[in-house]
C-alpha cells in the first residue's frame, strides 16, 4: 500500500493534476482507494454512470467503444473515467485492463466536493482540460484540411 | 429545509434567509432556528441575528456555503458580528473562516475591516493569506474606511521575516531531487507570504496599484525596475528595502539581508529537516518527515519516533511510513500495532493495517 505521501509524489506526475500542488492533492491522496484488476477486468463499462474515476498507478488498460473495438491504451499515470465524472453523462467507453492493473479510485461525491473546496486543485484541473480541448480541436481542424 | 439530508433543500432554505434580510419578523414564527447548529445565538435575540447565526452555521457546510455567503451579505452590517467572531474562531474549519472573510470584504466598513485586520496574524496560513487579500480589496474599494496603518506595517514586516526565514530554509535543503516535495511546499510558502505581504501594503497604501509589484516577471528588466521604483516612492523605506530582494528573487541580496538585517542563520539540511519535522505547519512537517523517509538515514530515528505522537494524521502516518525504512520488521511490527490500537487516526491506522499482515507473514 502507497502512503499518503507517496499518492501525492504519484499524483503529481499525473497530467491532470499536473499543474496543482502537492499541498493541493493530499485531500485526493487521502480520499483515494488503491484498486487491483486482474486481467480482462472493466474499469469501467460503456454506458453506466460514471461514479468514479481511475488513476493508472501500475499496468496497461484498453479503452474500447462498442462497435469500434480499441480506440486507446492507457498507461501509469493516465486517468480514466473522468469525463464522465465531470459531465454527470453515462461512460462513453469501457475500460478494460490489459494485464494486472493497479489504480487509485477517486469517486465522483469525493472529487467533485474537493474540486468546490480547492480553488487551486480545480484551476489546476480546468487547466489541463483546456489545454486537451484546444489539442483535440487544433487535430479536428487539420483533419478537416486533408 | 435546513436539516433536510438534500443539498439543494439546504441551499434552497439558505436562499431564503437571504431574502428575508430587512424583513420584519415576528421572534414567535421563528421556531426551531433559534436552535439550528447551536450558534450561540440566544432564543431571544432580535430575528435578525437568529437568522444570521443560522446562515453562519451553513458557512461550514461545503455544499451551503457559497448560498449561506451570498445570503450573508444581504444582512450588511448587522451579519457583522457574527462574522467576525467566526473568522476569529480558531477551532472553527479554515474553508468556514476562509468564506467569512470574503464576505466581511464585501459588507466593507470600519468594523469590518477590523476584523479583518485581527485575522492578518492568526496562525491558519490561508485564513491569514485570505484576511490580507480581502482587506485590500476593501481598503481599494473604501479608501474612506479607516484602519490601523501602525499594525499593518508590522504584520507585513512580520511576513516578509517569514519570506526570509523560508528562503532560508529552502536554500540549506537545496535538492534537485524529482522527489522534492518540501522544496516545492517551501516555495509555496514563500510566494503565498509574498502575496500575504503585498496585500497587507495593498491595504496601507490603497491610492496605487502595487499588484504590478507582484506580477513584474522575474526576467523582464524593464519592469522590475518600474516596480522597485513604485515599491521605493510608495512604501516605507526599511519595509521597501526588505522587499525588494524578494520580489527581484535576487539570491545573493536575500542572503545578504538574512544574515545581516534579520540575523537568520545558515544550517546544515540535516538540522533544516529536524526544524521542519518540527515545525508548526503540518504540511512542512509530513514533508520532512517523507524527505528523511526517502533519506533512510538512521539518525533521524529519534526524531521520527517523536512524531509518530504527532496531533495531525497525515504527519502521523508519514512517521510511520518512514519508520518501515529506519527499523527492522519486528521493531516495525511493534510500532505498527501500537498505531492501529490508537482509534483516532484513520489514515495511520489504515497504513499500519495493511503492512502488518505482509510483515508478519515474513
Amino acid at each position: 500500500m502507497l502512503s499518503t505521501m507517496e499518492r501525492v509524489l504519484f499524483l503529481r506526475s499525473v497530467e491532470m493534476f499536473g499543474a496543482v500542488a502537492g499541498e493541493d492533492l493530499a485531500p485526493v491522496a487521502v480520499v483515494a482507494q488503491e484498486m487491483s484488476f486482474r486481467p480482462g477486468e472493466n474499469l469501467v463499462r460503456q454506458g453506466e454512470p460514471g461514479e468514479g474515476l481511475y488513476v493508472i498507478v501500475d499496468g496497461e488498460v484498453s479503452v474500447r467503444i462498442d462497435g469500434e473495438g480499441e480506440v486507446a491504451m492507457r498507461r501509469p499515470g493516465n486517468v480514466v473515467g473522468e469525463m464522465a465524472v465531470l459531465s454527470g453523462g453515462p461512460r462513453t467507453a469501457s475500460c478494460v485492463a490489459v494485464g494486472d492493473v493497479l489504480a487509485l479510485k477517486v469517486r465522483r461525491d469525493d472529487f467533485l466536493e474537493l474540486l468546490a473546496e480547492r480553488p487551486a486543485l480545480a484551476l489546476g484541473v480546468i487547466a489541463v482540460l483546456t489545454e486537451r480541448l484546444d489539442e483535440a480541436t487544433r487535430h479536428v481542424a487539420e483533419a478537416r484540411r486533408l | 429545509m435546513l436539516e433536510d439530508d438534500e443539498p439543494d433543500m439546504k441551499r434552497a432554505a439558505a436562499w431564503s434567509l437571504g431574502a428575508l434580510a430587512g424583513v420584519e419578523l415576528d421572534p414567535d414564527t421563528l421556531g426551531p432556528l433559534t436552535t439550528f447548529g447551536n450558534s450561540g445565538v440566544l432564543p431571544s435575540a432580535p430575528p435578525a441575528e437568529v437568522l444570521i447565526g443560522c446562515l453562519v452555521h451553513l458557512l461550514d457546510h461545503p455544499k451551503t456555503r457559497d448560498v449561506a455567503a451570498r445570503s450573508l451579505a444581504y444582512y450588511g452590517v448587522t451579519a457583522i458580528p457574527a462574522l467576525a467572531r467566526m473568522l476569529a474562531n480558531r477551532g472553527e474549519a479554515g474553508a468556514a473562516r476562509d468564506q467569512a472573510a470574503r464576505v466581511l470584504s464585501t459588507i466593507g466598513g470600519t468594523a469590518a475591516a477590523a476584523a479583518l485586520l485581527d485575522a492578518c496574524a492568526d496562525p491558519n496560513l490561508e485564513v491569514r493569506g485570505t484576511a490580507a487579500s480581502m482587506l485590500a480589496t476593501l481598503r481599494v474599494r473604501q479608501r474612506s474606511v479607516s484602519i490601523d496603518v501602525a499594525r499593518l506595517d508590522d504584520y507585513a514586516i512580520a511576513e516578509i521575516t517569514e519570506c526570509y526565514r523560508v528562503w532560508m530554509w529552502a536554500a540549506d535543503l537545496r535538492s534537485d531531487r524529482d522527489d522534492d516535495l518540501l522544496g516545492e511546499a517551501l516555495a509555496e510558502r514563500l510566494q503565498l507570504g509574498l502575496d500575504r505581504a503585498l496585500g497587507l501594503l495593498q491595504a496601507r497604501h490603497p491610492d496605487h496599484d502595487l499588484s504590478r509589484v507582484r506580477h513584474a516577471p522575474a526576467g523582464d528588466r524593464h519592469l522590475q525596475a518600474m516596480a522597485a521604483e513604485m515599491l521605493d516612492s510608495v512604501v516605507d523605506r526599511r519595509l521597501a528595502g526588505l522587499l525588494l530582494p524578494l520580489v527581484e528573487a535576487s539570491d545573493d541580496r536575500i542572503l545578504a539581508v538574512a544574515t545581516r538585517e534579520l540575523d537568520l542563520i545558515r544550517r546544515s539540511s540535516n538540522e533544516r529537516l529536524e526544524e521542519l519535522a518540527r515545525s508548526e505547519d503540518p504540511w512542512l512537517r509530513a514533508c520532512a518527515l517523507f524527505a528523511i523517509e526517502r533519506a533512510a538515514d538512521p539518525r533521524f530515528r529519534p526524531l521520527v519516533f517523536e512524531c509518530l505522537t504527532d496531533c495531525h494524521d497525515l504527519v502521523r502516518e508519514t512517521a510511520l511510513a518512514a519508520c518501515r525504512c529506519l527499523l527492522d520488521s519486528e521493531r516495525y511490527v511493534a510500532v505498527a500495532i501500537e498505531q492501529v490500537a490508537e482509534g483516532s487516526f484513520p489514515l495511520t491506522r489504515r497504513y499500519a493495517g495493511a503492512f502488518l499482515p505482509d510483515v508478519g507473514a515474513a
